[in-house]
């Protein structure tokens, strides 16, 4: 099967998506599932390829142009192999878990009647084009096409947040619109400059150092999130609906690492020192607010900047290890950060709205189930075994100690170790407040729905999985 | 894919051994809705089979040629040359006598104390979260102490370490009602905590440790090229020291001080008490805990071999020696004046654990290092029987008494004789009383141990101890059993109890298990003299020849383990006799000022504890609620409105030029017209 797939199946299932969608109405959520699912089964098909250290790649011509390669090609190697997985496998999780809570969503909005049917094909036609969008960006072979799909994300995302956010919904898309499109602004401009200087679009020929390596670095970063870049990542996290935040947080923006590790490593490896305190900052602000938040969402997406901080950590390690457990990290992110925000949506719906944890409290008698998968969340993203956490932790921590050339960056890379104890605080005590303790007066809690669980669970055992089969990260990435 | 090296079939129990009980804990999840019964079956039943595989592996000991290793890969980075930098991180077992002698001891106490549970957790609605957890803790436990490499030991490391944050808020409920306060919350005033909070001071306390373990596991992992004890111990002393070694040894200290509960890090174990006493038992007598000192004899080797080539590498013994002598005394005193029937024994827990630390750090600096080795390991054991014993016990009594304080107790000996038993002949071992108990052979040989190195202030602070641990230790025995009934506990002994019923002995199945212990107890002192010999002569043997020191194994002169002895008795008298006749006999007391301050001084824990929520909880969660509040909430989305009201600014400002006027436009069509020209000429001229 060729890599069009990846992309052909999204695009051709949009439009079908979009015209059915207001007779099946939530239906409609389950055949839009087929294109990451199989998605997810094309990248399973790839393995035995991968594994055997080769690399997939499919090639089409579609345009000589300004004697421009611009021929539309596709390549998948091990970390595009790994992205694809992660990708694939949380939109699919996310779509299926998506369909009982935009029911949800959508009454609460006060759609009825014919307008409730055009909602879901809304929703889950711009869902599509957000998997294309991802997956695009990462199997892409030039600038151009990787920037069309990169910018594909934002929108479709913007779309997601305007029409289904919480609180100030509007306003919210266009904060994270104007900051996600300097990203996008600063990315384009790199690829410009690099293509004045070198006369290449294609990704493989950013090796060099040069001005639009910066360019790329600080684009990357705001995707990402680090620290000083990141202030709209809670706003936007917080108030999209809760099956796009479970996508966007860990999955979204983690292709900025993508970006960085394929396009701007040199200057990465120029700065190391400082972008390893950049990636401590980031570390100890996301956990140290994420401690103070009592917003279950937002705590998330204050987690999610920490965990960039742990990714940004190992790619300024320059260092193979380190490389390495920042691919293997942003899987176990994605999965776990997903059953996180999952659950945090299944509470919701239970709580009727309920956001604050102060709100809540005892609730692991009443709900065990989402207990268990709030616990299991925060303590496999804090590194703990079984969860694929401790594997890409370990590793992170690796590279980052084997990169540190002198006895400053061993400092930094201590401190930046030493303060993930932060990751386990801040995890233990949402637990104790919302879970443990005497139960709140008044709190009505409805039944879970168990079509929602399903999905968290299988996220939660990929997870597991890929602790004990770590072979499936790093032989791939071994070429 | 995987090649497995060794012989798995034949070394079954030592893998079975940990497998049994995870596989344990899940049919006990399964079974948790279908049979009650079935389930405690099963999950005591599981880790009384891992105690008999454990035995098994124990008959391997005269015969076989130690260490034997099983290994499977599991991480390797693929494409690797032979000078990857990332180490190779194995699935392996070692099977040595160190592993062995602790998994029986995790094993076979811990069987006891499942039995134990049984009707302990009789009363409780729901118990499928307990058994599940306890098994998965044993398993964990004894995963950790099979382990062939550092990876694989955080594994169960972390395992335990979760389980135990699970099991020490097990009453999550944290009720305030005040029959729930009595049995489940743990302290007083300031520093009284409920069950949830206690769990999740446990575990953040310790993972402070582990974090600095972990960095300390990846720098000696960096250094030697290699994640297994026997690697790395094979490779330090080749090749010169490496200067990341030292700092590497002290961080993995640090992981052992935080699960072991030293000095600084011992704050947590004396809240851990608000769990069921099967799981103070467990965690905190017999398994958890001793995963530090367990770690310390692990590594052991390696750092000896390094203190040889470089000897600065001492230090690492040395601060092990002191954090452990620190300890034992610092939480001594504060045993000696806590409230808690379980306070008290989780305070001698920390205190006999110091011993311990203490044994192994004194051995890492002298040539006949098996004194203090054999003596950690050996009081490791003596200790695990008499303490988890105390601990069943101490879980009848406030079962009986429905109170966790001891001025609710008093005089239950009448009433409870074999749970008197059950504490006195534990209790004698630990206050070292000679040749019958354990708790003296063991203890006498770390003495020993210390004199040897010549280290007299360390001599000093350990001997200062044992008259310590003998006053608390008759305190506690003359608070609950002797004296007066105090109120609550004459009316539980009436029948008029909390929940109405009898105090008296519990049922055998909780009884058998005390008594099985005490029995051991007495079994272990009554062979103490065969026992350490044994022990210096297989230990000293073995990791003798793991570090290169092939030597006549001599047990010290019997002077000096006659000094050793006859000192240790006087400091027993020392401490036994106030307490006997104050708290038994009922003497009192002159209140003293100075000695009263003192007291306050301990109750309080030498302020540690306040300090650390003074200096780090608080305003960690206060800064984090700020920057939520003020940074993020605040000025971040302040400015981002002046931003946006600012260009809404601009853009009305450049608005009010579009005025339609007919003299405007035709001026600014003119200034364009210039400007054009003016670009133009700039561009034509050159």
């Amino acid at each position: 099967m060729t890599l069009v797939c990846f992309v052909l199946i999204p695009l051709l299932l949009l439009p079908v998506i979009y015209f059915a969608g207001p007779r099946l109405k939530e239906k409609v959520g389950y055949a839009a599932a087929i294109a990451p699912l199989a998605g997810f089964a094309q990248t399973i098909s790839l393995y035995p390829l991968l594994l055997n250290g080769e690399r997939a790649f499919t090639e089409i011509g579609w345009a000589n142009y300004l004697g421009l390669d611009m021929n539309f090609n596709l390549s998948v190697d091990g970390i595009s192999l790994i992205y694809v997985l992660s990708i694939s496998s949380v939109s699919a999780a996310v779509c299926l878990y998506s369909v009982k809570y935009m029911d949800h969503r959508i009454s609460e909005l006060g759609i009825e009647g014919k307008e409730r049917g055009r909602a879901f094909s809304r929703f889950y036609a711009v869902y599509l084009a957000f998997y294309l969008g991802m997956v695009g960006a990462v199997i892409s072979t030039n600038v151009i096409q990787f920037y069309i799909f990169y910018e594909l994300i934002l929108i479709s995302t913007w779309l997601l947040i305007h029409m289904f956010g919480y609180g100030d919904k509007e306003r919210v898309a266009l904060v994270y619109f104007i900051w996600t499109h300097i990203s996008g602004m600063l990315v384009l401009i790199g690829f410009v400059l690099h293509y004045m200087e070198s006369g290449c679009i294609s990704i493989a020929s950013y090796q060099d150092l040069s001005g639009a390596s910066y360019l790329l670095l600080v684009g990357f970063c705001v995707k990402m999130a680090v620290f000083g870049l990141h202030t709209w990542l809670p706003l936007a996290h917080g108030e999209a609906p809760t099956p796009i935040s479970a996508l966007l947080s860990p999955v979204t923006i983690g292709i900025g690492a993508y970006g960085i590790l394929r396009m701007a490593l040199p200057a990465v490896a120029n700065l190391s020192l400082w972008i390893a305190i950049w990636a401590m900052v980031t570390i100890i602000y996301g956990g140290i607010v994420a401690l103070g938040e009592d917003d279950i969402k937002r705590l998330l997406a204050y987690s999610s900047i920490s965990h960039m901080g742990y990714m940004l950590l190992g790619i300024a390690s320059i260092t193979y290890v380190g490389s390495v457990g920042v691919v293997y990290h942003y899987l176990t992110h994605a999965f776990l950060k997903a059953v996180l925000f999952m659950t945090a949506g299944v509470l919701m719906m239970q709580l009727h709205g309920i956001r604050r944890i102060s709100m809540m409290g005892g609730l692991a008698a009443k709900t065990p189930v989402a207990a268990f998968f709030l616990a299991s969340g925060f303590l496999g993203l804090a590194g703990f075994p079984p969860f694929s956490g401790f594997n890409s932790k370990l590793m992170i921590f690796t590279g980052a100690f084997l990169g540190a050339g002198d006895q400053t960056y061993l400092v930094i890379v201590a401190g930046a170790a030493f303060s993930s104890i932060l990751t386990v605080a801040y995890g233990a005590e949402a637990i104790r407040k919302s879970m443990f303790g005497p139960a709140k007066e008044g709190l009505n809690l409805e039944k879970a729905e168990v079509s929602m669980l399903i999905p968290i669970a299988a996220m939660l055992i990929l997870s597991l999985a890929f602790f004990f089969l770590p072979w499936l990260v790093l032989v791939p990435l071994g070429g | 894919m995987a090649v497995f090296s060794g012989d798995w079939i034949g070394l079954a129990p030592a893998w079975l051994c940990w497998l049994v009980p995870f596989a344990g804990a899940l049919i006990v999840l399964a079974l948790g809705k279908i049979s009650r019964k079935a389930m405690e079956s099963i999950g005591a039943a599981s880790v009384a089979a891992s105690a008999a595989l454990a035995l098994v592996m124990a008959t391997w000991i005269p015969g076989a040629d130690f260490p034997i290793r099983l290994t499977a890969p599991w991480v390797e980075l693929a494409g690797s040359s032979g000078d990857l930098p990332f180490p190779a991180i194995a699935f392996g077992i070692l099977v040595d006598p160190v592993s062995i002698i602790l998994a029986n001891v995790v094993a076979a106490v811990g069987a006891l104390i499942m039995v134990y549970s049984i009707r302990y957790m009789g009363e409780e609605p729901s118990t499928t979260r307990f058994w599940f957890l306890m098994d998965a803790f044993v398993g964990s436990m004894l995963f950790l102490v099979m382990s062939d490499n550092l990876v694989q030991m955080l594994f169960g490391w972390e395992g335990v370490g979760l389980c135990s944050y699970a099991l020490i808020g097990y009453w999550y409920r944290d009720s305030k009602d005040p029959k729930s306060w009595l049995t489940t919350w743990v302290g007083e005033g300031n520093e009284s905590y409920p069950p949830s909070h206690a769990g999740m001071k446990a575990f953040l306390m310790t993972r402070f440790g582990d974090v600095l373990m972990i960095a300390g596991v990846i720098l000696l992992a960096l250094s030697t090229g290699s994640f297994s004890f026997l690697e790395i111990a094979g490779r330090v002393g080749s090749g010169g020291s490496h200067p990341l070694l030292l700092p590497a040894s002290v961080l993995i200290l640090f992981g052992a001080i935080g699960k072991s509960a030293q000095l600084p890090l011992m704050e947590w174990l004396p809240d851990a008490m608000t769990g069921p006493a099967p799981v103070s038992a467990l965690i905190h007598a017999a398994t958890m805990v001793k995963a530090g000192v367990y770690l310390v004899a692990r590594v052991f080797p390696i750092f000896y071999i390094a203190a040889a080539a470089d000897p600065g590498l001492i230090r690492f013994f040395e601060i092990a020696a002191w954090v452990g002598a620190a300890t034992a005394f610092v939480s001594a005193t504060q045993a000696a004046v806590s409230t808690e029937l379980k306070k008290v024994l989780a305070y001698s827990t920390v205190s006999q654990i110091g011993y311990m630390m203490l044994a192994m750090g004194v051995a890492g600096t002298m040539a006949e290092f098996y004194i203090g080795y054999a003596g950690g390991i050996f009081h490791l054991m003596s200790h695990a029987v008499f303490k988890a014993a105390l601990f069943l016990a101490a879980g009848a009594v406030i079962h009986a008494t429905g109170s966790r304080f001891m001025h609710h107790m008093g005089g239950l000996r009448k009433r409870m004789p074999l749970t008197f038993l059950g504490v006195l002949i534990p209790s004698l071992s630990l206050m070292g009383v000679p040749i019958l108990f354990s708790g003296f052979w063991s203890k006498d040989m770390i003495l020993e141990a210390v004199l040897e190195s010549g280290n007299l202030p360390l001599l000093a602070v350990s001997l200062a101890t044992v008259s310590i641990t003998c006053f608390y230790t008759v305190r506690m025995v003359g608070k609950v059993f002797f004296g007066s009934p105090s109120a609550p506990a004459a009316a539980a002994v009436n029948g008029g109890g909390a929940d109405g019923h009898h105090a008296g002995d519990p049922s055998p199945l909780m009884s058998l298990p005390v008594l099985a212990l005490s029995a051991a107890t007495i079994a272990m002192g009554a062979l103490g003299v065969y026992e350490r010999e044994w022990l210096a002569r297989l230990l000293g043997g073995y990791i003798g020849s793991l570090v290169g020191v092939h030597g006549e194994i001599h047990l010290g002169d019997p002077a000096a383990q006659i000094m050793v002895s006859g000192a240790s008795l006087a400091f027993i008298v020392i401490g036994a006799v106030p307490a006997y006749l104050i708290y038994v006999r009922g003497m009192r007391i002159p209140t003293w000022r100075p000695l009263r301050s003192i007291g306050s001084f301990f109750a309080n824990r030498w302020y540690i504890n306040r300090a650390y929520y003074a200096l780090f909880v608080y305003p960690v969660f206060r800064l984090g609620g700020w920057i939520a509040d003020r940074v993020e909430e605040g000025a971040l989305r302040s400015a981002e409105r002046s931003a946006q009201s600012s260009l809404l600014w601009i853009v009305g400002r450049l608005k009010k030029t579009h005025t339609g006027g007919l003299n405007e436009n035709l001026i600014a069509a003119l200034a364009g017209m210039i400007l054009l020209v003016a670009m133009l000429l700039l561009v034509v001229v050159p």
